[in-house]
């Protein structure tokens, strides 16, 4: 609808084009009707819009059109300026506090989490298509790791596409279907393989 | 005064009004042998001199002339001059009589006196004079025959405009040569109420007609035009001041509405269209988008405060304890142990408001949905298949500190779905449009940067 209809800037209406260029005159009425349709519809899509954009200043003075836009306008400063002193309060925060070495803490658990809970570390690789591979890798979670082996896998040229990954008591699995970047073709043994490597590696 | 009848001699140069008696006389014009002339003149006539109980002859000369007027064709030049610098000369001498009584002597002698100046009638008579001056250029003093109205209003007006926006251009049979408008020495410049120029009186005092009304009214039209309404159209001749004055309103207002479309406009940080409907509906989601932040900000805040206080409580139990305990010397390491309360972290985060906020952000192949919940963070992305999305997100994720627990999607249809679960680190604040925001551009970027065969990209 909108498309032959130029797009208003600053709302002045002298670039509109009617729908009825196409056709001749005996359908023109047709065509009239449709662009009053469309300029109709238009119209009521921007009232619409004004309601809702009022419904969400609190403060109203009038209920006129400029006044609306006014009030938006303010408020939008007065949050944003709301959100400046609270991020600022937060970083000051933020600043004296201490940020405890709770990472460390939790990766080292994680390890000995799994091994409590009698998760191994695992890798299994199985072909599914010529270019498809399943893989299931079984690792202790720690924080960077599923990105750095993401990352090391793009790096080979791998790309995770249908992939499940959960945590559990420290350990991460990750189940997906894996298939070569450029399309190669991939073989399980080797894969496998590799994929040891990458995650002693990691 | 001195107007004959059946002669077309006139002494321009007499226009001036305060230089004296010459100046009552007349210039030789053309007649504006328009209609609308013809209706106004009609109508000025009785209004103009029915105030005027002192005319006796110049009176009945006048009306003879008018008639005249009324009643000649346009190529009739000889009388009409008469007729317009008479009333020209009337209102002239009549002010110039109430201004400097001196000079107002000798022409009182012709001219009985009159009513105080009419304004209106005074813009009319030039208005009308104005058309039919003759094709020799007028001299300096007479020049004051400029559009009046106009300067009279807005002396600041270009000169060349005043041509280009007289309605009445076309009818005058006009010479080229339009009085500038600058050169306004004009009777009346000595005026009182002169300080009043942008006030226009229009509801006149004294015996304004409608003719002479809307004479006025189409004068101010133009001046209008020329003070810069672009929207009206050359020659636009509604007549009557009051729909020109609306004319004038309703443009203001439209001017200042678009002022403030364009005002909220600036206030947003992504306009994409920019049109009216489309600005509103990106006011309307900043607006919550920036609500939403407001109320992260605000429980953030709060529980950097509520565990920070936890955190002195427990640490000034524990020094009471302690010094309890050394006064009691005792040994000091269990009791401050088993202070500690366990487990404090789960309590922390539920500190009685549950943190929620959702974002989504969408852009031409991109969508996310940010939702957060207390420290626990779920973000959906769609893209269109071109590059490996996940490994982007996973390393954005990184960044931010969220600690991935959960991830499961893939390949539908043309685009890679993908659902990712993850926590807040301890003591990291992340906003929720933050993570969106951060999401949809790293991706959209990685998405627009690749090659047609989806490589490796280089981050």
């Amino acid at each position: 609808m909108d498309g032959l209809c130029l797009s208003e800037i600053g709302g002045c209406k002298d670039g509109r084009i009617g729908r009825g260029q196409l056709e001749d005159d005996g359908d023109d009425t047709q065509f009239k009707s449709k662009n009053l349709e469309a300029e109709r519809r238009r119209r009521l899509k921007l009232s619409q819009r004004l309601l809702t954009l009022r419904s969400l200043v609190p403060k109203i003075t009038n209920m006129n059109l400029a006044t609306i836009l006014d009030d938006a306008a303010t408020y939008i400063v007065e949050l944003k300026k709301n959100v400046d002193a609270l991020s600022d309060q937060l970083l000051e925060m933020e600043a004296s506090s201490e940020d405890g070495p709770k990472a460390l803490v939790d990766e080292i658990d994680a390890v000995q989490d799994m091994e409590a809970n009698g998760i191994k570390p695992d890798v299994q690789v199985t072909g599914i298509d010529e270019h498809k591979l399943w893989i299931k890798i079984v690792i202790p979670k720690r924080r960077s790791q599923f990105t750095k082996l993401l990352e090391m896998l793009s790096i080979c040229g791998f790309e995770l596409t249908d992939t499940s990954i959960t945590t559990f008591k420290g350990a991460m699995l990750i189940s997906s279907c894996m298939e070569g970047a450029s399309g190669e073709m991939l073989k399980a043994s080797q894969t496998k393989d590799l994929l040891q490597e990458i995650i002693k590696g990691i | 005064m001195i107007i004959d009848l059946d002669t077309t001699c006139f002494d321009r140069s007499a226009i001036a009004v305060p230089e004296g008696p010459d100046a009552v006389s007349p210039q030789t014009r053309d007649h504006p042998h328009s209609y609308h002339h013809h209706h106004q003149m009609q109508e000025i006539v009785p209004a103009d001199f029915a105030n005027e109980n002192i005319y006796s002859c110049n009176t009945n000369n006048n009306h003879m002339m008018v008639e005249e007027a009324i009643d000649g064709d346009p190529s009739n030049t000889g009388n009409q001059p008469g007729l317009l610098q008479d009333m020209f000369q009337q209102l002239v001498a009549d002010h110039a009589q109430n201004q400097n009584g001196i000079t107002a002597q000798n022409s009182s002698n012709e001219i009985p006196p009159m009513p105080p100046p009419d304004h209106l009638g005074f813009f009319h008579l030039f208005h009308l004079a104005r058309s039919s001056s003759s094709p020799s250029p007028p001299s300096p003093s007479s020049s004051l025959l400029p559009k009046p109205p106009l300067s009279y209003a807005n002396p600041n007006v270009s000169p060349t405009s005043s041509v280009l926006y007289d309605p009445l251009f076309h009818l005058r049979n006009l010479q080229p040569q339009p009085p500038p408008m600058g050169e306004l020495s004009f009777p009346y410049v000595g005026l009182p109420n002169e300080a009043d120029r942008g006030e226009i009186v229009i509801d006149g005092e004294g015996g304004t007609t409608a003719a002479m009304m809307m004479m006025y009214g189409e004068d101010e039209g133009v001046l209008e035009m020329m003070e810069g309404g672009n929207r009206v159209k050359i020659g636009k001749r509604r007549g009557g001041n009051k729909l020109t004055k609306h004319f004038a309103a309703e443009r203001d207002r439209r001017t200042q509405l678009n002022e403030k479309y364009v005002a909220l406009r600036n206030l947003i940080p992504n306009p994409t269209k920019f049109d009216r409907a489309s600005i509103v509906g990106d006011a309307t989601e900043y607006i919550k988008e920036l609500l939403i932040l407001v109320k992260e900000l605000n429980l953030i805040l709060e529980r950097k405060r509520w565990g920070r206080e936890r955190k002195c409580k427990r640490r000034r139990v524990a020094i009471e304890e302690e010094e309890e305990e050394a006064e009691e010397a005792v040994d000091g390491e269990s009791s401050i142990t088993a202070v500690t309360p366990p487990g404090d972290l789960a309590d922390w985060s539920f500190n009685g408001t549950l943190r929620s906020s959702c974002i989504q952000r969408k852009s031409k192949v991109t969508e996310v949905d940010v939702r957060i919940v207390n420290d626990e963070v779920m973000i959906k992305l769609v893209q269109r298949k071109k590059i490996n999305c996940l490994l982007h997100v996973t390393r954005v994720l990184h960044e931010l500190q969220l600690d991935l627990h959960h991830v499961s999607g893939g390949h539908i249809g043309e685009h890679y779905s993908f659902l990712l679960n993850s926590k807040i680190c301890e003591g990291s604040t992340v906003y929720a449009s933050t993570i969106a925001s951060k999401v949809i551009d790293i991706v959209d970027r990685q998405y627009y940067a690749a090659t047609p065969p989806p490589s490796s990209c280089s981050y």
